[in-house]
């Protein structure tokens, strides 16, 4: 990452951290209030699938891998904003789209649909 | 005389039924197959094809291959369809190219280039560190996409051919634009499509010049499904390319100079010419992935849409009869159209064949054998 000004890469990173925490608390709090149960799989199909895969590495990184390096609020933010939380998790780049359309409800069902496929252990 | 006539009318008849037909072959994408369409009948399955999602199947003489999303490569005879092999190149295949006398396999995940020979005995790993895409060949070339590195890698075969290929880096092309996902090639012609860059790159495989011609893409949109760049679409006069991210097909005549900017329904997916090159579908992705559309290509009017009751993951024109195939995948539906009248707004409903959950249709020439009695297969 390229350092400008008197901003260090290391405060950078934070500050995006507290970005993305204030982010989740929003998305966080909205889906324990709502109500209506939602298929993440079904999002997966309308939103994820074309550039997504459940196991295996395609034109965005499988599931399988996300939910086993990623916890629930990461995932939920780079839903949100990928754009700067790719740079947060480390991404030189980012090609996904934001879906800050979603509501907090969907948001929560497709990380729960994500993180189904944490390996056991 | 009249003996003579009738023999040869005969003859006529008898030679007609004995050429070669086309045979389709659909990916069915949740269930491990490719379901076989013969003599306009479901006849058969071959089945335990692996992870099929995103596969891809070619023809070269008779032999058939698939990659599968598991990153297997199967040889299969499609004349009595039948998996014959397998070979696992790596986690998450995603194209191929079949030579005289090997297989070339890109891989994703675990960012190498495999070379096999037909029979699917290794000969090669090409390590790249990279996802690679857009693998296509010419002369004794091996031309491929470093997704992650953005770059073009053109190997040459040391061996030029003969007996089994040894390919050496020839020349390396970097950046070449950002994000290559895909390729097409037209005789001496690389064309890299960039997902994060607004132009496409063109290689010259004679001259090894490379240049990027801007594309106006205007307001990028959220793209749901990648563009597929692959599915070859060039008319007398025009090349016709999907836009990443715009509701538009661009058009550029044969030296890339810009034509005109096409507005169609939604982010294309694929755009495939028909075989006398008058017409174009496209289809798209999101919500509006149940619509084709039909494109003149001498005026670049909207001729048609279509609106299906369910997603179109795939069509393809047939080279053989005026028909022009889609897979309706939510709706478990193969289905072709007969385009023989000029005016598509005339193009008609002709079979439907209840594929489970279709994706890809691919064609092979087969040749002669007489109607099946009896179907293998029922839905």
């Amino acid at each position: 990452m390229k350092i400008t000004g008197s901003t260090s890469w290391y405060e950078e990173r934070s500050m995006g951290c507290k970005r993305i925490t204030v982010g989740l608390i929003t998305v966080g709090m909205s889906a324990l209030f709502a109500a209506s149960p939602v298929s993440g799989e079904k999002l997966f199909k309308a939103y994820c699938w074309g550039c997504h895969h459940q196991t295996a590495e395609a034109f965005g990184p499988s599931f399988r891998t996300i939910a086993n390096k990623r916890t629930p609020e990461q995932i939920m933010a780079q839903i949100v904003d990928p754009e700067s939380v790719s740079k947060t998790l480390g991404y030189r780049r980012n090609s996904m789209p934001a879906f800050n359309d979603l509501n907090a409800t969907q948001i929560r069902a497709l990380t729960d649909f994500i993180m189904s496929f944490k390996d056991k252990k | 005389m009249k003996r003579t006539l009738i023999a040869l009318i005969a003859l006529t008849g008898i030679l007609s039924s004995l050429s070669a037909r086309e045979k389709i072959f659909v990916v069915e994408r949740e269930n491990s197959a490719l379901a076989v369409i013969d003599h306009n009948l479901l006849y058969d399955e071959i089945k335990e094809m692996h992870n099929l999602n995103h596969a891809v199947v070619k023809f070269r003489d008779n032999d058939g291959y698939v990659i599968t999303r598991d990153g297997y490569v199967i040889k299969f005879d499609p004349i009595h369809n039948k998996k014959l092999k397998e070979y696992k190149t790596s986690q998450s295949a995603i194209g191929f190219i079949i030579g005289a006398n090997y297989l070339a396999v890109a891989n994703y995940d675990n960012k190498t280039v495999e070379v096999l020979d037909r029979d699917l005995n290794p000969i090669q790993t090409i390590k790249t560190g990279s996802r690679n895409v857009g693998i296509k060949n010419y002369k004794n070339y091996l031309i491929f996409e470093l997704m992650d590195a953005d770059e073009i890698w053109v190997m040459k075969d040391e061996n030029a051919g003969k007996g089994k290929p040894h390919f050496v880096l020839y020349k390396k092309f970097e950046n070449i634009g950002k994000v290559p996902f895909d390729a097409m090639i037209h005789n001496n012609l690389y064309v890299a499509g960039l997902f994060n860059s607004p132009e496409v790159g063109l290689l010259n495989l004679d001259t090894m010049e490379y240049k990027k011609i801007p594309l106006n893409l205007g307001q990028k949109e959220r793209i749901l499904k990648v563009p597929h760049f692959g599915f070859w679409s060039i008319s007398k006069n025009h090349f016709f390319v999907p836009a990443v991210g715009a509701r538009k097909v661009f058009v550029f005549d044969h030296d890339f100079k810009p034509v005109t900017a096409i507005p169609v329904k939604g982010n294309p997916v694929f755009t495939a010419i028909s075989p006398d090159k008058k017409w174009l579908a496209v289809s798209f992705s999101g919500k509006d992935f149940p619509y084709v559309q039909i494109v003149d290509t001498q005026t670049f009017k909207i001729a048609r849409t279509f609106k299906f009751p369910g997603w179109i993951l795939h069509l393809r024109w047939s080279k053989d009869t005026p028909h022009l195939y889609f897979s309706v995948n939510t709706k478990n539906e193969v289905l072709a159209y007969r385009v023989s009248d000029p005016d598509p707004k005339k193009w008609w409903k002709h079979f439907m064949w209840p594929v489970p959950k279709p994706s890809g249709i691919f064609l092979f020439e087969a040749p002669y054998e007489p109607a099946p009695k009896i179907r293998k297969v029922s839905h």
